[in-house]
């Protein structure tokens, strides 16, 4: 573990004033407007996913209009990691890093506060173009511009926080604090956020590219059909595995520092962290590898070496985060505080969303283009809210969320997760289609499946309520 | 009485305070670069996936860049070197702060920008030069937004010049790691154009 505690906060001045969101420079006020809109888009979120899992029990029959069914499978696609996961992750790291490294405030403090408002006038305007006319992959997407506009602003807006994030554990720490001794969480936000900063560039050139291409003559990219090939790769993993270092990093964060515990242990957890954080070699390529048994020798040990750098690499850091965690829970612990629960439980849900997709890759496996493309991304985006949760429980100084509240939301949002991801790699060995498509057969299993998936993620939306209420309500409370 | 030695070592130099503008320009020069050689990775893919052709001396080429829109060397070299004297300037800024030198420091940071805009102008003139038009066809689309995303970042240290040269013009020059996170800011700035200038203008 770690040998240097975490610093006293000095507590800045609050403020508050109407204004504060808009001008405030304090962390915990940017950290809101950052994540208690992500938290709130989880639950509506959560709400869209129920009805269109709803809407699959019964392919013969439909609830809503094709083009409603179609709509929330845009919404679904494009915001998972762009409207809750990587803005919960990242508010929850604005939020306790200044405090983890004895910072007042994070640094650049104004650009995180622009980026938070511009993430979300970015997702307001995803979400707009879904609802009316302007989703990838159906044309005619009259509003596919706004979509592109709307995804634009979202990276951007990340990309600013995510800077203010890294410049914060890399320049502006307690001047006798070394980069190799920080607390784990505060590691974990480092790596993340500045391989964030690597990839998201690079969704933002396509953005650029496909959005130009769409509005003049539509020659490279082929319209609206193109524009979801050509971003899809942005919106999954391993892209999504980037920000999973943060996730990774909070929950060696939360653990307990035990002068008992093994050095290495601490060094396993920082280790782990980074290799999660190496999945960004996948996402700047661009490309999901798939691995094709039946090519020639040559060719699969040629797919093989970046199918390992970009599956396997991530899935031994959780590994090797959730293992060390364990033997630091043996080796020194008295009581663990609320936040481990949450943080422990998102992260396997994580692993376990990896754990699929890498199965998925394997066209051996036949499972390509199937709901267990969707049950991999639910499993780690969820499993992600998850972890920022344990880490606004466990992590952030002053006010507290209440342990009973914290314990109900982590049973509530694990048993969601579980119940809404799981029946949808059951349903994808069963080969049901991803995403719109309407020609599968929803007799027997199949039915149940994706009844069970609704239910998970009505209770989804249940923990995201009841998490947001808790946040909420903790105001004022002293620590 | 003890035998013990008693050593005392000196205390440790306090610690440097770190340079958070330096640090965040890093980081922004790290994330801008991703953003070309990403446009560039794209380009390439697309160059790549481009039918063959028969260029005009008999070899097969591929057919990407319109026969009829040869690339204007003189322009683009200019660009490309005005872009490597505009570092040079720039660290001299950054060298005049460093001596509190205000007026040299100035007048760097004024030069900077100045030439900043002459690589906007050269980029201007490539465009009317090779008279492309953007909805002709794949090639033109992505040129243009190859170009033009590097124009955008270039007008941006274009804006971090003026800024920096109100600030020595003010005599501000306490604050150093400005002019050295400008100065780095054109050197990333430099870097992505040549790459641009090799990718798109020399194999074209």
């Amino acid at each position: 573990m770690t040998a240097v505690q975490p610093p006293a906060a000095t507590a800045a001045p609050h403020r508050a004033t109407v204004v504060a969101p808009l001008v405030s420079t304090e962390s915990r006020t940017i950290a809101a407007v950052v994540g208690v809109p992500a938290g709130i888009w989880l639950l509506v979120y959560a709400v869209v996913a129920a009805l269109y899992s709803l809407e699959r029990i019964d392919s013969t029959r439909r609830v809503f209009e094709d083009e409603a069914t179609g709509q929330f499978a845009s919404l679904l696609r494009s915001t998972a990691l762009y409207g809750f996961a990587a803005p919960l992750l990242l508010g929850t790291a604005v939020l306790v890093v200044p405090r983890l490294v004895g910072s007042r405030t994070v640094a650049l403090a104004r650009t995180a506060l622009f980026g938070g408002w511009l993430w979300l006038a970015g997702l307001v305007m995803v979400a707009w173009a879904a609802a009316v006319d302007g989703r990838p992959g159906a044309e005619p997407a009259s509003m596919l511009d706004l979509h592109l506009l709307g995804m634009g602003a979202v990276v951007v807006g990340l990309l600013a926080v995510a800077l203010s994030v890294f410049t914060t554990v890399f320049a502006s720490r307690r001047p006798d604090l070394a980069l190799a001794d920080v607390q784990p969480a505060a590691w974990g936000a480092c790596v993340s956020s500045f391989a964030v900063l690597l990839s998201l560039p690079v969704l933002l050139g396509t953005v650029v590219y496909v959005a130009v291409d769409f509005r003049y003559g539509q020659f490279a990219f082929g319209g609206a059909e193109g524009v979801a090939g050509h971003l899809g790769w942005a919106l999954g993993a391993p892209q999504s595995y980037v920000v999973a270092a943060l996730g990774a990093g909070i929950l060696a964060g939360i653990l307990p520092r035990s002068s008992d515990a093994p050095r290495a242990l601490g060094a396993a957890l920082q280790v782990g962290v980074a290799l999660v954080a190496a999945a960004v070699v996948g996402s700047v390529t661009q490309t999901v590898v798939q691995l094709d048994a039946e090519g020639s020798a040559s060719e699969t040990v040629r797919n093989l070496v970046p199918w390992a750098l970009y599956n396997l690499l991530p899935i031994l850091g959780v590994l090797a985060v959730l293992a060390a965690s364990l033997l630091a829970v043996r080796s020194g612990v008295r009581q663990l505080g609320a936040g481990f629960a949450p943080a422990f439980l998102g992260m396997g849900m994580v692993l376990t969303g990896m754990v699929g997709h890498a199965l998925s890759t394997f066209e051996a496996v036949g499972v390509g283009g199937t709901v267990l493309d969707e049950g991999t991304g639910l499993y780690v985006a969820y499993g992600l809210a998850l972890a920022a949760w344990g880490g606004v429980v466990g992590l952030q100084g002053g006010r507290r969320i209440a342990v009973r509240q914290a314990v109900v939301v982590t049973g509530v949002g694990f048993l969601g997760t579980v119940l809404s991801s799981l029946p949808m790699y059951v349903a994808g060995f069963m080969d049901q289609p991803s995403w719109d498509s309407v020609d599968y057969d929803s007799s027997g299993a199949v039915a149940l499946l994706n009844g069970a998936s609704a239910a998970g993620h009505a209770l989804v939306a249940l923990a995201a309520l009841m998490a947001v209420a808790a946040v909420v309500r903790s105001k004022g409370e002293a620590a | 009485m003890s035998g013990a030695l008693e050593v005392h070592f000196p205390d440790a130099a306090p610690a440097a305070p770190r340079n958070v503008v330096v640090s965040a320009t890093v980081a922004v020069a790290a994330a801008g670069s991703m953003l070309v050689f990403g446009m560039l990775g794209m380009w390439f893919r697309f160059r790549d996936a481009a039918p063959l052709r028969e260029s005009s001396s008999g070899k097969m080429i591929r057919d990407w860049l319109p026969a009829d829109s040869p690339v204007p060397e003189v322009a683009t070299n200019t660009m490309a070197i005005t872009m490597v004297v505009i570092c040079l300037i720039a660290q001299w800024a950054a060298y005049s702060a460093k001596r509190d030198d205000a007026r040299h420091a100035t007048m760097a940071l004024a030069l900077t920008a100045f030439l900043g805009l002459a690589a906007v102008n050269a980029q201007v003139a490539i465009w009317v030069q090779m008279g492309l038009v953007l909805m002709d066809g794949a090639y033109q689309t992505m040129f243009y937004t190859v170009t033009a995303t590097v124009l955008a970042l270039i007008l941006s240290g274009v804006a971090f010049s003026l800024v920096a040269m109100f600030r020595a013009a003010a005599g501000r020059l306490g604050h150093r790691d400005v002019f050295t996170a400008h100065a780095l800011y054109w050197y990333f700035l430099a870097t992505a154009f040549i790459a641009l200038w090799f990718v798109v203008y020399v194999q074209k």
